[in-house]
């Protein structure tokens, strides 16, 4: 079966699934590619349907059995290798296998020491730079990635930083809630200026908080799945490098794009 | 009189003149002031209550007693509440 080829960050992925409805979602929301025909794919990916019941909540099990991890949750399983290079996805539906995909690329980008998911949004300025601005579901991350056309967005949900090469920077994603990689397809990495931390307010300010509070308030905002055999400090040493090389604000926004004014 | 010392797979960071303690295993981050930096340290080896008192007392010059100790007691149960120290046999 031919693989649907994609790009993830910097990482070539070849994906084949058994139902034409999961194709379909891929050609949807992963921008395919066609110039990377001869390199070997860095990630390789079967889908298979028909696996469990819909959503139920966001617990995931994890376990090991030989040289296989597992992640399980009510809509998904995944088997992978060691170094998350090579998986099984079985899903219940579309919602299933986006969040089999974010569990499955965040597990692999940490392993290798690449970089963070962070539940974010993120536009570029018109400065050409990235800024990001980090919060949980419903602290405004898809309203400031709505209020800041006609800016590039890459992310509204799930930003992709690369950390581990110089300055860090961020790269289109797919993982998105309200808008389209497709849209964004042209924007290489772009080298991420600061961090916001949201906050809606009455009133546009922005703080500048310490190295330690900044490592507190992004901690629970990585995606991440931390499997039962491993331990934290991949995770935790990325975020350190990042919060080391980039400012981080809390921001407190109002519902208009007027916030752009403290930023860039 | 009670040893504790620092529990495994806990890291310390040190980011702008603050602490943080990373526990790998927990997936838990703490902040710490300066002079708990400092008894971070002193706690990869065995310690007392009255050992920390003492080293605080002669680093920071402190000539009264004032609360040291319960501050430094206080610290300790908190630090073993979150899974940061425990008793050394």
């Amino acid at each position: 079966m031919k693989p649907y080829v994609t790009i993830i960050g910097d990482h070539l992925v070849h994906i084949t699934a058994n139902s034409a409805s999961f194709l379909l979602f891929l050609k949807e929301h992963f921008p395919p590619t066609l110039s990377e025909q001869e390199r070997k794919p860095d990630l390789v990916i079967r889908i298979e349907g028909g696996y469990g019941e819909k959503f139920q909540n966001y617990n995931v099990q994890t376990f090991a059995q030989g040289d296989i991890k597992y992640f399980q949750r009510s809509d998904y399983l995944i088997e992978a290798n060691q170094d998350y290079s090579c998986a099984t996805i079985s899903v219940h539906d579309d919602l299933a296998l986006k969040h089999a995909l974010m569990n499955l690329y965040s597990s692999f980008i940490v392993h290798h020491n690449w970089g963070l998911m962070i539940h974010s949004s993120c536009a570029i300025g018109k400065e050409g730079l990235a800024h990001l601005f980090a919060g949980h579901s419903g602290d405004g991350k898809s309203t400031v990635a709505a209020l800041s056309r006609p800016r590039t967005i890459l992310s509204d949900e799930a930003t992709l930083v690369r950390i581990n090469n110089g300055q860090p920077t961020i790269y289109n994603s797919p993982f998105r809630s309200d808008s389209n990689a497709m849209e964004a397809i042209e924007a290489g990495p772009i080298p991420l200026a600061s961090i916001q931390i949201l906050r809606q307010a009455v009133k546009n300010h922005r703080t500048k908080t310490s190295k330690a509070d900044a490592f507190l308030q992004l901690t629970d905002k990585i995606f991440y799945w931390r499997h039962s055999s491993e331990n934290l400090g991949a995770l935790f040493s990325l975020l350190r490098m990042l919060i080391g090389k980039v400012p981080v604000y809390e921001l407190h926004f109002q519902k208009n794009d007027s916030f752009w004014e403290l930023i860039s | 009189m009670p040893k504790y010392i620092r529990s495994p797979n806990c890291e310390a960071v040190h980011l702008d003149g603050e602490w943080m303690i990373l526990h790998a295993e927990h997936c838990t981050v703490t902040k710490i002031n300066e002079v708990g930096g400092f008894c971070w340290n002193l706690l990869h080896q065995p310690q007392t209550l009255s050992s920390l008192v003492k080293a605080v007392k002669t680093n920071y010059s402190i000539t009264d007693d004032s609360s040291i100790d319960n501050d430094i007691q206080t610290f300790l149960s908190d630090l073993m509440n979150c899974g940061l120290v425990e008793n050394a046999s």
